[in-house]
């Protein structure tokens, strides 16, 4: 174990002189320091250096200008800012106002919902409704599944859409 | 006021290239075993220095040189078949020069060719690293990025190795 530390370090040209006692005792040294030096003999290929930069000024993509390139940023127009902006935010309401608003009754009671006209729609257990809460001055209708009890306000008429079909009603209790 | 020092001027990709090139070089050959291979290699990491010169500082240049050679290599010749030859200098002869000596010296230098040659390719380049370059543990630490500790056990596995393979051939 100590010949191999002390192997470790002549390798690195650090052994001491108590370690190189060691090391010369040890009749393996012999052929390790034969491998050193014959692997030091070794002939290097020489790398040419004017040459080797000529070489590399030669090939097409050296010359590409590459000097300095920033990052690319991409700018807009003030206008366009305050158009994308307002894009955004016409789109996003319209995509918010579109999502139906789901209502379940709770399994074993029933629940009443008041829709934006103030109609009234009393669901029995575990029917379930959807309507658009927002598109409710366009869009009057309401998809049913179950059993329910309408409670139209006067004036009104909207569609009521069952697996069953569609039905529109006007003021009514149904 | 900040002086910047940039690869992309010419002086300094060129100092750069004169500090580096020969190096590099060596460790390419003990990777591939090929001279014209190594060549390649150096050129092309050297192009890739160039093209990134703006991201790269002079101190960085080095180490992005070896790491991109090593890319390169690992993506190249890899797979590649290459039986390692090299030329042995004469060893400076004052001493004994009898036709013995001297066949039983070539005999030696073809075992220690095919040893080295059996290596794996990080045993061989770690321990060429250290006996030819004459580089420290720590360097060869710095160029793959492990411990000092590691690098030496790589250097005297291999020598060991190479002693085992030269005793049985």
């Amino acid at each position: 174990m100590e010949t191999k530390q002390a192997l470790e370090k002549w390798l690195n040209n650090e052994a001491t002189p108590a370690e190189m006692q060691v090391l010369n005792a040890w009749p393996d040294f012999d052929s390790y320091k034969k491998i050193d030096a014959h692997t030091k003999r070794m002939v290097l290929p020489e790398h040419d250096i004017t040459s080797g930069i000529k070489a590399l000024r030669d090939t097409p993509l050296f010359n590409k200008p590459q000097k300095q390139k920033r990052p690319k940023v991409v700018t807009m127009p003030m206008l366009l800012k305050i158009a994308a902006i307002f894009i955004l935010l016409a789109g996003s309401t319209v995509f918010v106002t579109t999502l139906p608003t789901n209502i379940q009754a709770p399994i074993a009671s029933i629940q009443t919902i008041e829709l934006p006209d103030s109609s009234k729609i009393t669901l029995k257990e575990n029917a379930r409704i959807s309507y658009k809460k927002y598109g409710w001055p366009f869009n009057r209708e309401v998809t049913l599944e179950g059993e329910a009890y309408f409670e139209v306000a006067k004036g009104n008429t909207f569609t009521v859409l069952t697996p069953r079909g569609k039905r529109e009603c006007s003021w009514h209790l149904f | 006021m900040e002086k910047q020092t940039n690869i992309c001027q010419e002086q300094a990709f060129n100092k750069v290239y004169k500090a580096q090139a020969q190096s590099l070089r060596n460790f390419m050959f003990f990777k591939t075993k090929d001279t014209d291979a190594s060549y390649d290699l150096v050129q092309e990491a050297f192009l890739k220095l160039w093209q990134n010169c703006a991201k790269v500082t002079p101190e960085k240049a080095k180490s992005y040189l070896f790491t991109t050679a090593n890319n390169l290599f690992l993506n190249t010749v890899a797979h590649k078949k290459v039986q390692f030859k090299f030329t042995q200098g004469v060893k400076k002869s004052q001493d004994n020069n009898s036709p013995e000596f001297l066949l039983e010296e070539k005999e030696f230098g073809q075992k220690l060719q095919k040893a080295l040659d059996s290596l794996t390719q990080l045993q061989r380049t770690a321990f060429l690293l250290s006996r030819v370059e004459g580089k420290k543990y720590r360097e060869i630490a710095a160029i793959y990025n492990i411990s000092e500790k590691a690098a030496g056990k790589r250097v005297l596995d291999a020598l060991e190795k190479l002693r085992e393979t030269i005793e049985n051939l």
